[in-house]
């Protein structure tokens, strides 16, 4: 028998969660994806068990990306086909990922599941992180080289040589974003963004990449068939964490409520500046709420008696530290998405 | 999502008329209302969504999942019913939310003066 402890909506926790949906949405308005790894860790923090915190924030994305890919779907910029193709493929790998979770939530308990969760993190938001903000340097010297011309796309050599792989029987054609790739190239790419989207609650940050760099698929069409993959293994997670008693519609509602206001001003936003600014916000988010999140780990590992025990003082210490960090994430990528918006707007009213 | 009210300023040249903007913002408030009024019933049924054994009530109440009847009674709580179905509560309150809401936002924003760059 196991405590599954909802937290205890006050006032302040309320307004919390309200400013943390308001910056999260922020972010994924104005990144494409990825106001979970501000959300996720931010009601960890305000008391949320790991698997609540996910379930929730989950449960508060799928119908908010089902909105986004009908609104990108007017401008042409969604292959359906492709979306549900992978997204039923990721709906396996978050089947798969649950299963993980549960495992090690069985095994170890809650505190289990909370280092298995801020390790992922760390490691994915370190790894996607760095990658994001080399991209940043390399994409601002070219385009102080050749005079802005870095919104041209072109397929990398990886995904020249996937579209070129032909293996019969397993082919399939994308019309909407001409081409033909093997199915055995989408099931990992799907298996990875759905198993990666259960622990953390976001997979975009596999499955944009995968399709940009791998597939060869637009930025722009990557990311707005993200939508239909977030949707797809978004319904399918909640009902699935949903069943085990996990999502807590209070909280998801309440980020729901910031998000929505964040969603749609950071979407506004991305109108006013250029691709590679928006990957300097991304990579320094990601790299501050990673860093905060470390200050969590020796307290879990504490806990499971993997290290010494540490002193309830430093546990409280680093527990601060980590919030303080984290909030200091928050404030900065609302702080950066803000002042594009404003410092755009201005100039886009000075040039008319 | 068809967005009432809205579809005119779609391209930033008309505001939409704070009347509808009100309505809006009104059936949205009343969303969040009720899902405070019923706050306490939304974690129940989340909870009896799995087997459960709750230990108090109202706000206070703590619930324990894969409960045993002996380990229930130790702790001095009920073991609940519980049914699958509870599952959709959550997807329904949610969708309805983004639609309501999404909606309100979108006026809002517009009204406010917040808009997109126009297309170059």
């Amino acid at each position: 028998m196991e405590l599954i402890q909802f937290i205890h909506l006050d006032l302040t926790s309320t307004i919390l969660l309200i400013l943390v949906g308001f910056v999260g949405g922020l972010v994924s308005g104005f990144i494409g994806s990825g106001g979970a790894f501000v959300l996720t860790p931010a009601m960890m923090s305000l008391g949320a068990p790991a698997m609540v915190a996910v379930a929730s924030n989950i449960c508060h994305k799928f119908p908010k990306a089902l909105v986004g890919a009908v609104k990108r779907h007017k401008y042409g910029q969604v292959d359906i086909k492709m979306g549900v193709v992978i997204g039923v493929f990721a709906e396996l790998g978050m089947l798969y990922g649950k299963q993980v979770m549960t495992g090690i939530r069985n095994n170890f308990g809650v505190v289990g599941t909370d280092l298995y969760v801020s390790v992922v993190f760390v490691v994915v938001l370190g790894i996607v992180g760095g990658l994001v903000l080399r991209d940043y340097f390399k994409l601002k010297a070219q385009e102080s080289q050749s005079l802005g011309t870095v919104r041209d796309f072109k397929p990398t050599a990886a995904a020249r040589w996937v579209q070129s792989v032909n293996i019969p029987g397993t082919m399939m054609s994308f019309p909407t974003a001409n081409m033909r790739v093997s199915l055995l190239f989408l099931a990992p790419i799907g298996f990875a963004t759905g198993m990666l989207a259960a622990t953390i609650a976001v997979g975009g940050f596999i499955g944009v990449p995968a399709m940009i760099y791998l597939l060869g698929v637009p930025a722009i069409m990557a990311s707005a068939t993200e939508l239909v993959i977030a949707f797809v293994m978004g319904l399918g997670g909640t009902v699935l964490y949903g069943l085990e008693g996990f999502v807590d519609v209070r909280m998801s509602a309440l980020i729901l409520f910031g998000s929505l206001f964040g969603i749609q001003l950071g979407a506004i936003g991305t109108t006013y500046i250029k691709d590679y600014q928006i990957k300097l916000v991304m990579a320094v988010i990601m790299l501050t709420v990673l860093f905060s999140r470390i200050f969590y780990v020796p307290n879990y590992l504490s806990k499971l008696e993997v290290i010494a025990p540490l002193s309830d003082q430093t546990m409280k210490t680093l527990t601060m530290l980590g919030d303080v960090v984290l909030v200091l994430a928050l404030v900065l990528g609302a702080a950066m998405v803000l002042s594009s918006l404003f410092k755009g707007m201005a100039e886009h009213g000075k040039s008319e | 999502m068809v967005n009432p009210g809205h579809h005119k300023c779609n391209h930033g040249t008309k505001t939409p008329d704070l009347f509808t903007v009100l309505v809006w913002g009104a059936v949205t408030a009343s969303c969040y209302a009720g899902l405070f009024i019923y706050a306490d019933d939304l974690v129940n049924l989340a909870q009896t969504t799995t087997s459960s054994c709750r230990v108090g009530s109202g706000a206070e109440a703590e619930y324990f999942h894969q409960p045993t009847p002996e380990l229930c009674a130790e702790v001095g709580g009920t073991l609940l019913d519980s049914s699958k179905l509870n599952v959709l509560v959550p997807i329904a309150i949610v969708f309805l939310i983004s639609y309501i809401h999404g909606t309100f936002t979108s006026l809002f924003w517009e009204i406010v003066g917040f808009r997109a760059a126009k297309q170059k």
